[in-house]
């Protein structure tokens, strides 16, 4: 593979000339040499800048002069007409990257089966924050296209290829300040990989006006947001509404059911009694009333139980109570193996969709399963998960992390905490998701098999997520569909070394690299908390004068 | 049907002959479940709290041991320090990338 070119465009209007000169120096100190550096002033006010702009020149420099003011979308578009290299680098003119951002990207690139096959490469980045310091860095998932539609993830650092923006039409008109979402969201519609890049190759700086320091400056960049999202969906051919979501920046989806969906509920139960919040329950009596109770389900429901031999018979009554011709009841007569119930559940079923779900749960969320439905319709997604909180309301299941260990992310945290990066309230990949709500088609569940009776008891849902990834599907997890999880929280599973052995033994390499999750953080955990040095803390320097200082 | 009777007379014998006191009872044990659900909630949102702090605390932990380690390591151990990160972070990566490419190492 011979070298890319890369052509950086910067579109400028009236930046502090200072930070000016940092973007320019920080594209000048590239280790990379292969660059032309695209400037577009957008008619600034400030004569400085001109200054600026002439104290930087370099051959591989062009500045090109606007007549008048057009926004960030015109500047950028006149740098992209101007651009000849093989990729372009979108830099805006008062951030910086770091000295080896362009030669990670060519590094990353020749990594690749096939270089030529890659339309887009972004990088994690941090914040560039008033007093010249570093700090939060944010570091990204590979990636991740149903968190991309819920909010721009990535920001920066991203590299586009040429031919491919063009394809997409450019930048786009009407969408200033969510016209980077569009070219991401647009680009990677395209068929070509996206690559993610897990180093810090951009600081972005948190000027007062900047969506960086915080997002209510920019409320029109998030109505155009909206609108990039929408257009998004419906070049896709998802049928869907787009709202704002909880926070800036942030869009609830609103997918409509596809046809008459029918969903089977397949839930094992052995009929357990227990105390949640005063009360005595049947577990399952509660499950299944909770769900009939959702004033917005519109979609078809079965339950088939899976009963322990042995249950007490008011279970079934109770059940059959509640849902009359509804209910499928298979007696379970064998050793307690929770796979082979829920398959033999599943082969008693008759419903489009599956949902596995514990008896010792409680909808809370309602409209959960049309959710789910919802998601579960895409053809590329195997397989959905849902936010399960304990009954004291903190997070219990927020996805699997696969990251030298097998665990929620962030379990334990606040029930409504948006998570790191908002992760936690937005639709996203990952690697695998609890059997104790979830949700797949029939056809996928068949595809892979049913659920794996060599693991009786643990990690069944871990080889049934990574069996439904390995078919090319993803395994997406929503906020938007709720179950209270009565599982205690002190209660540790027991584990049978052997079920370890088993799913180590399958899929060692998924387990030591969960591709949502982030090399920098620390390895063993799942609460996004960074390797030492990597948190944003100040780097050590030592002066001449032999004073350490950290800057 | 006869279970139902059978219940019915058990909690008529707890509460007594009048319908009203039964469903004072039954109001009072909803009205007690909503407390303790209020107390339960409350209780998470403060472990909620802690977990999420202990995060942060485990981040400002190793933040200063890291500092206080490169301060103590001196120059010469920083450079060190530095070269291991370069190892960790760009040549070990790329040393697995020609592997792979060889078809020494499993894709994933």
């Amino acid at each position: 593979m011979s070298a890319p070119t890369f052509s950086v465009l910067t579109a400028v209007f009236d930046p502090v000339p200072e930070h000016l000169a940092s973007c320019l120096a920080s594209v000048d100190a590239q280790t990379f040499g292969h660059w032309e550096h695209i400037v577009v002033d957008d008619c600034s006010t400030d004569v400085a800048v001109g200054h600026v702009l002439d104290a930087h020149r370099d051959p591989r420099r062009r500045v090109v002069r606007r007549r008048e003011n057009g926004g960030i979308v015109a500047a950028s578009s006149d740098a992209l007409s101007a651009a000849t290299g093989e990729f372009v680098v979108l830099l805006d003119h008062d951030d910086v990257l770091e000295p080896v951002a362009l030669e990670r990207i060519v590094e990353c690139l020749a990594a690749t089966d096939d270089p030529g096959d890659v339309d887009l490469v972004y990088s994690d980045h941090d914040l560039l924050r008033a007093d010249g310091r570093t700090a939060s860095p944010v570091y990204k998932p590979d990636f991740s296209p149903e968190r991309l539609r819920n909010h721009n993830y990535i920001t920066h650092l991203v590299v586009v290829r040429r031919e491919s923006l063009d394809a997409v039409g450019g930048f786009r008109a009407g969408l200033d300040g969510a016209q980077d979402h569009d070219v991401l969201l647009r680009v990677s519609e395209r068929s070509g990989a996206v690559l993610h890049v897990p180093e810090i190759l951009l600081h972005w700086r948190q000027s007062p006006a900047s969506v960086s320091a915080s997002t209510g400056n920019k409320p029109d960049a998030y109505a155009a947001g909206r609108r990039a999202v929408s257009e998004h969906l419906e070049r896709v051919g998802l049928d869907a509404e787009v709202e704002p979501g909880p926070f800036d920046g942030v869009y609830r989806i609103r997918r409509r059911v596809s046809g008459r969906a029918s969903v089977s509920v397949i839930i094992p139960t052995r009929g357990s009694r227990g105390r949640v919040w005063g009360r005595t329950r049947v577990f399952v009596h509660e499950a299944i009333a909770s769900m009939l109770a959702d004033p917005a389900r519109s979609v078809d429901v079965d339950v088939v139980l899976v009963v322990d031999s042995g249950s007490d018979p008011v279970v079934v009554r109770g059940a059959r109570e509640l849902l009359g011709d509804a209910l499928t009841v298979v007696d379970y007569a064998e050793r307690f193996n929770f796979s082979r119930t829920i398959n033999q559940g599943v082969a008693a079923s008759s419903g489009e969709y599956v949902l596995l779900l514990n008896d010792d749960t409680e909808l809370v969320a309602p409209g959960s399963v049309e959710e789910m439905v919802r998601l579960a319709q895409q053809a590329d997604v195997g397989l959905v998960g849902a936010k399960l909180l304990y009954a004291d309301g903190t997070l219990q299941h927020g996805g699997h992390v696969y990251n030298d260990t097998i665990d929620h992310a962030l379990r334990g945290w606040p029930g409504d905490h948006p998570g790191p990066n908002r992760l936690l309230a937005v639709e996203r990949e990952c690697s695998g998701v609890t059997a104790a709500a979830a949700m797949l088609r029939r056809d996928v569940f068949d595809e892979v098999g049913g659920m794996s009776e060599e693991l009786p008891v643990n990690y069944n849902d871990v080889d049934l997520s990574l069996r439904v990834r390995a078919t090319g599907r993803r395994v997406v997890w929503t906020p938007h569909a709720c179950w209270w999880h009565f599982e205690a929280q002190s209660f540790d599973h027991p584990i049978d070394a052997s079920e370890l052995v088993t799913i180590r033994r399958d899929w060692s390499q998924e387990l030591s690299h969960d591709p949502y999750y982030n090399p920098n953080l620390a390895p063993g955990r799942t609460d996004w908390l960074e390797r030492p040095g990597r948190s944003g803390a100040p780097p050590y320097t030592r002066l001449p004068d032999g004073r350490v200082v950290w800057a | 049907m006869s279970d139902d009777e059978a219940e019915l007379e058990r909690l008529r014998r707890l509460v007594g002959p009048s319908e009203i006191g039964y469903r004072e009872l039954r109001d009072d044990v909803i009205a007690a479940s909503t407390e303790a659900k209020s107390a339960v909630l409350e209780s998470g949102r403060l472990r909620g709290e802690l977990t999420e702090m202990s995060v942060q605390l485990a981040r400002a932990r190793q933040d200063q041991d890291m500092l206080q380690r490169r301060r103590d390591m001196g120059p010469v151990g920083y450079l060190g320090d530095l070269a291991q990160e370069y190892w960790r972070a760009s040549l070990r990566p790329a040393l697995g990338t020609a592997l792979r490419r060889l078809g020494v190492r499993r894709t994933t």
